[in-house]
C-alpha cells in the first residue's frame, strides 16, 4: 500500500509570486536590469524565445532578505580564476625585469598593474552583464550560475561597477602613457581587439573560434608586451613575446575547459566553439592534448630563455596529473555523467597548479 | 467526457505479417492511452475534424509505443503492462523492427496529411526521444547524477511527447504563431517533468496506486529524480550506502529513518508544487494567445497537473 497515498495536498505549500514579462512590455527592461522595488528582487526562472522579439521572461519575485548571500559574495563577482590568469604573467614579468634591470619605474609599474586589474575586472563584469541580457546565463544549470542569476547583485549594478572600473583602468593608464608614449601602439591594438570582442559579443563572438583566439591573444602576447613596455619602455623583446604566446595557450586551455563545462548548453544555443565543433568524444582527448601542447611550449620557452632544469621539473610535475585528468575524461560516458563536473574541476585545478608553479618558479 | 476510440485498425498493418500484428495487439492493449486522450481533449476543444484527430492520436500512440518497445529492450525489462515484454516474447530483433515500423508508419501517415510543419516537428520529437534514451542509458550505474542532469534527459525523453500533444493540434490547424508554440512547449516541458517526477516517486511507493515495482529503478542501476533529490548534499559514501538499499525499510534506515524520508517527500512535493504554479501561471498567459472559441480549452488543461503529479484520478 502506498505510504503517502493520503498526501495529495497541493494547498499545504505556500504559493510563490510569479510574473511573466514579454519584450514588448514597457517594464521589460526595468525587470531585466533589476530595477524592481527596493525591497524585492525579480529572479528569472524561465526564459522563452531567448534573443528574439517574442522573448518572455518569467520571474520569481522574492523579498531581498529572502536571498541567501554568502559573506564574501563579491569575490564570486570578481572571479578569482580570471584575475589569476591576468595577474600571474604580470608578476612573472616583474620578476624577470628585476632580474636584469634596475631601478623599477614605480608610477608606470603600479599604473599598469592597476590598469590591467581594473580593466580585466571591468571586462569580466561587462561579460557577465552581456551574457545575462542575451539570455545565455539565464539558462545555466544551478551549479554554474553566477551572482546575477542568484540575485546577489542586480544586472544594472554589475554594469555600473563595470563602467566605473573601466574609467579607473583608463585613469591608471595615464601615467604609463605619459612616461612611455610608445605603449600607445600596444594599447591601441589591445583596445581595438577588446572593443571588437565586446561589440561582437552580441553575436556570441566569444564563442566563435576567432573569439577564442582573440581572448587568448589579449591575455597572452598583448598583456605581456604591454606590461613589459610599462616596465622598461621597450615595445618588443623576444622572451617577453615568447612568454606571452606560451601564456596565451594556457588561457586558451581555460577557454576550452569553460566551453567543455557548458558544452550541452552551448549545443542547445547552437554555438560554434572548438568544443561544440569537436563534439563530446573528440573533446575528451583534445583537452589533455592541448594542455600537453602548453607544457611542450613551456619547456621550449624554458630551454631557450630560462633553464633546462625548470623545463624538466615542469614536465616531471605536470605529466602525472595530466594523465590523471586524461583518464577522468576518458571514463566519461556522456556530458550528463556525474563525473563530468569532477573532470572539469580537475582541469581547473591542473591549471591552478601550473599557475602556482609558475609563481614559485619566478623567484629563481 | 472524452469518448473512447480504437487507436488503429487492422488494415494499418500488413495482414501478411501475423507476428507483427500479434505483437501490436499485445502492446496496445492494457495501456492507459493518456497521450491519445490528451490529443482528443485538445482536438475536441479546437474543433479539429475527426479524421485529423484520429491521425494525431494515432501518431502520438505509435511514437510512444515504439519508444516503449525500444526502451524495454534497452532496460531489459521483462514486463510491460503486466505482460511479457515484446523483446522476450518475440525476440529482440522483432521488437526493434516493430518499433521502427511504428515510427515509419507515423511518417507515412503524416506526410500523406501534407502539413510540412507537423512532419518537421514530429521528426524533431522522435529525434529528441532517441537522444534522451541514449543519454539515459549513458548514466545507468552512475549514482552521483544531480536533478538538473536528469531534468535534461526527462525533457528530451518524457516531456517531448507532452509538448507534441499540446502543439501538434495547433500545427494541424496551421496555427503557427511562434509565441503560442513557445508557450505550449514550455507547458509541455512542465507537464513532462511533473509526470516523470511523480512516476519516479512510485518507485518509492509514494501515491503508488498502480502497484509499480518498489525500488525497481534503483535496482536497475538508475537513480531517478527523487533518488537524486534525497542524495543531494550527501557524501559519496552516504550515497553508496543509500543506493545499495535492499528494500524500502532499508532505504529509510540508510536515509536516517522514516521521518526524514517523509520530510524529503514533502520537500520534493514542494519544489514540484512550484512547477505546478509555473504551469498555472503559463496557462493564464495562454489565455491571451487563444481565440475566443479556443478558450474552452483552458479549464481542460488546468487539472492536468493534478492528474499527472498528484495522480488525482477524479480530475481525469
Amino acid at each position: 500500500m502506498s505510504s503517502f497515498s493520503s498526501e495529495r495536498t497541493s494547498d499545504k505549500i505556500s504559493p510563490m509570486e510569479i510574473k511573466s514579462i514579454s519584450r514588448g512590455a514597457a517594464e521589460f527592461q526595468r525587470y531585466l536590469l533589476g530595477h524592481k522595488e527596493d525591497d524585492f528582487r525579480a529572479l528569472p526562472i524561465r526564459s522563452l524565445n531567448v534573443g528574439t522579439d517574442q522573448e518572455m521572461i518569467t520571474y520569481r519575485i522574492v523579498k531581498k532578505n529572502q536571498i541567501h548571500r554568502p559573506p564574501f559574495y563579491y569575490l564570486a563577482l570578481l572571479k578569482p580564476r580570471v584575475l589569476l590568469v591576468a595577474l600571474l604573467p604580470l608578476f612573472f614579468l616583474l620578476k624577470m625585469f628585476l632580474h636584469t634591470h634596475s631601478p623599477l619605474p614605480l608610477s608606470s609599474t603600479i599604473g599598469a598593474a592597476l590598469g590591467v586589474l581594473f580593466g580585466v575586472l571591468a571586462g569580466s563584469l561587462k561579460n557577465d552583464f552581456t551574457d545575462y541580457i542575451s539570455g545565455l546565463d539565464r539558462l545555466l544549470p544551478e551549479e554554474l550560475q553566477r551572482p546575477i542569476q542568484k540575485g546577489w547583485a542586480t544586472p544594472w549594478k554589475v554594469l555600473r561597477i563595470s563602467q566605473v572600473l573601466l574609467v579607473l583602468s583608463l585613469l591608471c593608464a595615464i601615467p604609463v602613457v605619459l612616461q612611455f608614449p610608445n605603449i600607445l601602439f600596444i594599447l591601441a591594438l589591445g583596445g581595438t581587439m577588446a572593443l571588437w570582442t565586446q561589440v561582437r559579443n552580441q553575436d556570441d563572438f566569444k564563442f566563435s573560434l576567432r573569439g577564442e583566439f582573440a581572448i587568448s591573444f589579449l591575455f597572452g602576447p598583448i598583456l605581456s608586451l604591454g606590461f613589459w613596455n610599462a616596465l622598461s619602455g621597450e615595445t618588443y623583446r623576444a622572451p617577453v613575446f615568447a612568454f606571452g604566446l606560451m601564456w596565451g595557450l594556457f588561457v586558451h586551455f581555460l577557454i576550452h575547459l569553460q566551453n567543455f563545462s557548458n558544452a550541452m548548453l552551448a549545443s542547445q544555443f547552437k554555438l560554434k566553439n572548438t568544443m561544440t565543433r569537436l563534439g563530446f568524444d573528440r573533446s575528451r582527448w583534445f583537452l589533455p592534448s592541448w594542455f600537453f601542447l602548453c607544457l611542450i611550449v613551456y619547456m621550449i620557452f624554458e630551454i631557450y630563455f630560462g633553464s633546462v632544469f625548470f623545463a624538466e621539473v615542469g614536465a616531471a610535475l605536470f605529466i602525472p596529473p595530466l594523465i590523471y585528468f586524461s583518464n577522468l575524461l576518458r571514463k566519461l560516458k556522456s556530458p550528463l555523467s556525474s563525473g563530468y563536473l569532477r573532470a572539469s574541476q580537475t582541469g581547473y585545478t591542473l591549471l591552478l597548479l601550473f599557475e602556482f608553479y609558475l609563481f614559485a618558479r619566478s623567484f629563481f | 467526457m472524452i469518448k473512447e476510440f480504437k487507436i488503429y485498425d487492422e488494415q494499418d498493418f500488413p495482414a501478411y505479417l501475423p507476428k507483427l500484428n500479434s505483437l501490436f495487439d499485445d502492446l496496445f492493449t492494457g495501456g492507459k492511452g493518456f497521450r491519445a486522450k490528451l490529443i482528443r481533449m485538445m482536438a475536441e476543444n479546437l474543433n479539429i475534424p475527426d479524421k485529423t484527430e484520429l491521425l494525431l492520436a494515432q501518431t502520438i500512440e505509435f511514437i510512444h509505443n515504439a519508444s516503449l518497445l525500444h526502451d524495454d529492450l534497452i532496460d531489459r525489462s521483462q514486463l510491460r503492462r503486466g505482460k511479457t515484454s515484446a523483446w522476450l516474447k518475440y525476440t529482440p530483433e522483432y521488437a526493434v523492427l516493430a518499433g521502427d515500423y511504428l515510427l515509419a508508419r507515423v511518417m507515412v501517415n503524416l506526410s500523406s496529411f501534407g502539413n510540412i510543419q507537423l512532419v518537421q516537428f514530429t521528426s524533431q520529437t522522435i529525434s529528441d526521444l532517441l537522444e534522451g534514451e541514449w543519454l539515459q542509458d549513458s548514466i545507468v550505474g552512475d549514482f552521483f547524477v544531480n536533478m538538473e542532469q536528469l531534468d535534461r534527459i526527462h525533457n528530451l525523453k518524457t516531456a517531448s511527447l507532452f509538448k507534441w500533444c499540446l502543439r501538434a493540434p495547433f500545427l494541424a490547424l496551421n496555427k503557427n504563431d511562434e509565441g503560442l508554440h513557445h508557450l505550449l512547449e514550455e507547458m509541455g516541458t512542465l507537464l513532462g517533468q511533473l509526470f516523470q517526477r511523480s512516476d519516479d516517486l512510485l518507485d518509492y511507493d509514494i501515491r503508488n496506486d498502480e502497484g509499480k515495482t518498489i525500488l525497481g529503478d534503483l535496482k536497475s542501476g538508475y537513480l531517478n529524480s527523487f533518488g537524486a533529490f534525497v542524495c543531494q548534499r550527501k557524501s559519496r559514501r552516504e550515497i553508496d550506502q543509500i543506493v545499495k538499499s535492499k528494500d524500502l525499510n532499508d532505504f529509510y534506515q540508510n536515509l536516517g529513518g522514516k521521518k526524514i524520508f517523509d520530510e524529503k517527500v514533502r520537500d520534493f512535493d514542494g519544489i514540484n508544487q512550484e512547477l505546478i504554479q509555473l504551469y498555472q501561471h503559463h496557462l493564464e498567459s495562454l489565455e491571451n494567445r487563444l481565440e475566443k472559441s479556443e478558450k474552452k480549452l483552458l479549464p481542460m488543461l488546468s487539472p492536468l497537473t493534478d492528474i499527472l503529479y498528484w495522480r488525482k484520478v477524479g480530475a481525469r
